[in-house]
């Protein structure tokens, strides 16, 4: 339940990077880019344009972390930037919110042993739900269990109040456990190795 | 009081003041809805840590990020430049300014301050300001009008990467400065920098005109050798898949490269894992690799995991025997090889891929090995409590304090993990003297036969239906997410890893399992005229105290998971008869240690998919990893053992 405390970590990276420590982008990337990833590819339909927009989103963390911009933790700024991106082309291509109820094809390549067992199965039913909440709601839950973001990160990547934001989550994880319920044979022992 | 349902999610998030958190934890405990609901949320929370996908492009991430990098440093050296040069046109310009509006006085002391300070000494700024007004715009346009000199081949910020000569020859040249940087391909004609352009290509060589002057282009073996970034280290090979655009990698198997000179040795890195108990880890050469003058990578693959790539090639192209990557100027992080089929109506790319392993992920490898280490260290202090309480585990890790380990400060929760230790019930308790009955031997029977009559009298008696309770301690780090696990078949493995990582992990764990069965058949046969056990209840407990070593960790508990190739056989036996079926003609010349290692024994049932395989224990108690291609005619042999 604790969670899982980044920043002290991260700050350290950023102040290595702000030193002109590559490296230290090297590893950043490693903390950030697969849940960055993740975050972007279940807002868009399309996996490539996912890929374009997180390497965007790192590589204005790398310039801004360079010119001393970043002032809030890496992670925060990783995804507000990735966020905006991602409002941004959705209004470019005049694709903003999908129908409620519509289901996105956000499969994409995975790992062998989650493709060929019901852990696949559980992931694809997962996305699946994931793609039929609101928007707003989505994000936030996004932004909370891939980026880390606390809710006052959350609140700011997305123009929210705090309270928005809680309800947002609690909504979420609320239409995402129904969702779960009803695919209940999927839920197995997900503790146990692939 | 109403509550806000919201609440309940914010105090899973930690989003929760101290008094709102307390309140929380009541309802949680004393309202079994409220209870529910909680741990609906929390669920449907660890549900969605499943969908963390892991992009592919971090090296070409990192490109980029370093050509930003260089963008930054021309931008901040642009903008100093621009700082002094426009520190001096108004130190000029305060100077004119002077010199018009106090024209005939004597400027002395303002010049010799100017000049001494910012300005540069040669610029002409004399006594009257007749002089000065057209010797400055004299100079100005003189400077400005004359082409810039020719710069020599050296000094041009070009490097030829490789050249392709034939009906239309093309170069490749990486651009060093200029608005179109990197590797690029030229024909003749073609302008590469301002004012200089291709004039000839020839066999690694090209002849630019540079401003009127002919300046050659070199690219030789010599150069490239000397020039080329060092390609040592450990790698991820791949195997990718282009289909319509889409993409797919699939992790077969890690690496080493030694690079020397031009030269190139690759090493099967994980064949070390098979080398038997006694044996030497031997590297393996699983290819050849050689940097040719137009700055390519030549690999020749000799053996597994390159030679199944070169069968997967060869339904491409028949005469695939050389893979070809071409090489970067910077050291790379990833070399591509790909092949093309041009039968196939839809386009079908299939490639090869290295990755190289970088230092964070090696370090990060290294920490995970070291964490794997200190589990380890208590699952064995967790076994050696056991059996000083008769099989017994502690019921919290302090009762191990201080008979068996010190204290536990490498194992107290910090910030960085999370210990979970959940104490499995004590071990069924089995009679070994009803055991000891039942393994009486019938001297009527032929051995074998009254072997295996043992081990169905202890299936008839439900030794069968004895699966050992599980002791579990959880140590999860948050960076990386890995959690590690090590339970009391004395295994520990770490879960959370990706694709091929975890792969390795599991394939690591079952050769442990491996191992330690073949021991129990070793023991066995020592007591019972050299035969192997009849099954694998003949052997518990007595020999084998934990009956989950039989199963991989990626089965469900209580899974036979290993394929026992020869219950109650005489053991020199089954080598000499397994030989007499393989290859009669070398029954005459057998030695008997050296045939020992080459017949199995035991095998994972299933196949690990990458690389594809099966961990095999072998009759002198060494395990190895043997890849799909060699097994199945293998397979049906062994499998018709008695």
């Amino acid at each position: 339940m604790a969670i899982v405390d980044h920043s002290a970590a991260e700050q350290e990276l950023l102040k290595r990077l702000r030193k002109g420590d590559v490296s230290a982008f090297d590893t950043l990337c490693l903390t950030l880019e697969a849940r960055l990833f993740s975050y972007v590819r279940h807002m868009l339909k399309d996996r490539c344009e996912a890929e374009d927009i997180t390497q965007e989103a790192l590589l204005r963390l790398y310039v801004a972390a360079r010119e001393g911009r970043v002032k809030a933790g890496p992670r925060a700024y990783a995804f507000s930037t990735a966020h905006n991106l991602v409002v941004d082309f959705l209004r470019r291509s005049c694709r903003s919110a999908r129908p409620e109820g519509e289901v996105q094809d956000v499969s994409g390549p995975r790992n062998e042993a989650s493709q060929s067992t019901e852990q696949g199965m559980l992931r694809e039913e997962i996305e699946k739900a994931l793609a039929t909440l609101p928007e707003t709601q989505r994000s936030a839950v996004m932004l909370r269990e891939f980026g880390q973001l606390n809710y006052g990160e959350i609140a700011q990547a997305l123009g929210a109040s705090l309270d928005q934001v809680k309800v947002w989550i609690y909504r979420a994880r609320k239409s995402l456990a129904q969702v779960l319920d009803r695919h209940g044979q999927f839920i197995g022992d997900q503790s146990r190795g692939a | 009081m109403a509550r806000d349902p919201s609440d309940l999610s914010a105090y899973l998030d930690g989003e929760l003041s101290r008094a709102e958190s307390a309140e929380t934890e009541a309802r949680i405990r004393e309202e079994p809805e409220t209870a529910k609901e909680f741990k609906r949320l929390e669920r449907s929370r660890t549900m969605l840590a499943q969908c963390i996908d892991r992009p592919v492009f971090h090296a070409n991430l990192m490109q980029r990020a370093n050509a930003a990098e260089s963008g930054m440093r021309k931008r901040r050296i642009a903008a100093r430049s621009l700082l002094a040069a426009a520190a001096v046109l108004l130190v000029v310009a305060a100077g004119l300014l002077i010199l018009v509006q106090w024209p005939g006085e004597d400027h002395t002391a303002i010049d010799t301050a100017t000049s001494g300070s910012i300005a540069p000494p040669a610029l002409p700024v004399g006594p009257s300001s007749h002089d000065a007004g057209p010797k400055l715009a004299a100079a100005v346009p003189s400077e400005t009008t004359t082409a810039p000199p020719a710069l020599e081949s050296t000094k041009l910020p070009l490097e030829l990467m490789g050249t392709i000569t034939g009906a239309s020859p093309m170069a490749v040249i990486d651009v060093k400065e200029g608005p179109k940087q990197g590797s690029q391909v030229f024909q003749k004609g073609d302008a590469v920098l301002e004012g200089v352009t291709v004039v000839d290509i020839g066999q690694n060589q090209v002849v630019l005109d540079n401003n009127g002057q002919q300046t050659t282009l070199v690219c030789t073996e010599e150069a490239v050798t000397t020039t080329a970034p060092d390609l040592s280290g450990l790698w991820d090979l791949r195997l990718v898949e282009l289909i319509s655009g889409g993409g797919e990698e699939r992790f077969i198997g890690r690496v080493r490269i030694e690079h020397s000179g031009n030269t190139l040795k690759l090493y099967d890195d994980e064949a070390q894992f098979g080398a038997g108990p006694n044996q030497q880890p031997a590297p393996v050469l699983v290819g050849e690799g050689r940097i040719t003058s137009g700055r390519d990578v030549q690999f020749t693959p000799t053996m597994t995991p390159f030679d199944a790539l070169g069968t997967v090639y060869g339904k491409f192209n028949a005469e695939w025997n050389q893979l070809v990557a071409p090489l970067g100027n910077r050291s790379p992080e990833a070399l591509s090889i790909f092949g093309y089929d041009d039968r196939n109506p839809a386009p079908y790319y299939l490639g090869l891929k290295l990755v190289r392993l970088t230092a964070n992920v090696a370090q990060s490898e290294q920490l995970l090995a070291s964490r794997i280490q200190e589990v380890k260290v208590m699952v064995a202090a967790l076994g050696r409590y056991a059996s000083s309480h008769d099989r017994r585990y502690p019921a919290k890790l302090e009762e191990l304090v201080p008979d068996i380990v010190p204290d536990l400060s490498s194992f107290s929760d910090t910030d960085t993990r999370k210990v979970q230790y959940i104490p499995g019930a004590t071990s069924p308790n089995v009679s070994l003297d009803s055991f000891k009955e039942l393994m009486k031997v019938d001297p009527s029977l032929p051995y074998p036969d009254a072997l295996m009559k043992c081990e169905q009298a202890l299936r008839d008696a439900g030794y069968a239906k004895i699966v050992y309770p599980q002791t579990v301690l959880k140590v999860t780090y948050s960076n990386p997410d890995v959690t590690i696990i090590g339970d009391n078949r004395n295994s520990v493995r770490a879960e959370g890893l990706q694709g091929g990582s975890a792969d390795a992990a599991i394939r690591a764990t079952c050769q442990n399992n491996l191992k330690q069965l073949s021991l129990v058949i070793k023991m066995f046969e020592n007591e019972h005229r050299d035969y192997t056990p009849p099954g694998w209840l003949s052997v518990y407990p007595e020999y084998l105290a934990d009956t989950n070593i039989l199963t991989s960790p990626k089965d469900e508990p209580g899974t036979d998971s290993y394929l026992y190739l020869c219950p109650a056989t005489n053991i020199k036996e089954y080598i000499i008869q397994t030989y007499a079926d393989l290859d009669p003609a070398a029954l005459a010349q057998i030695d008997m240690a050296q045939a020992e290692s080459t017949i199995p024994t035991m095998m994972n049932r299933t196949d690990f998919p990458n690389p594809a395989g099966r961990n095999v224990a072998f009759a002198d108690g060494h395990v190895t990893f043997v890849h799909a291609s060699q097994i199945p005619p293998l397979l049906n042999f062994w499998s018709r053992r008695p």
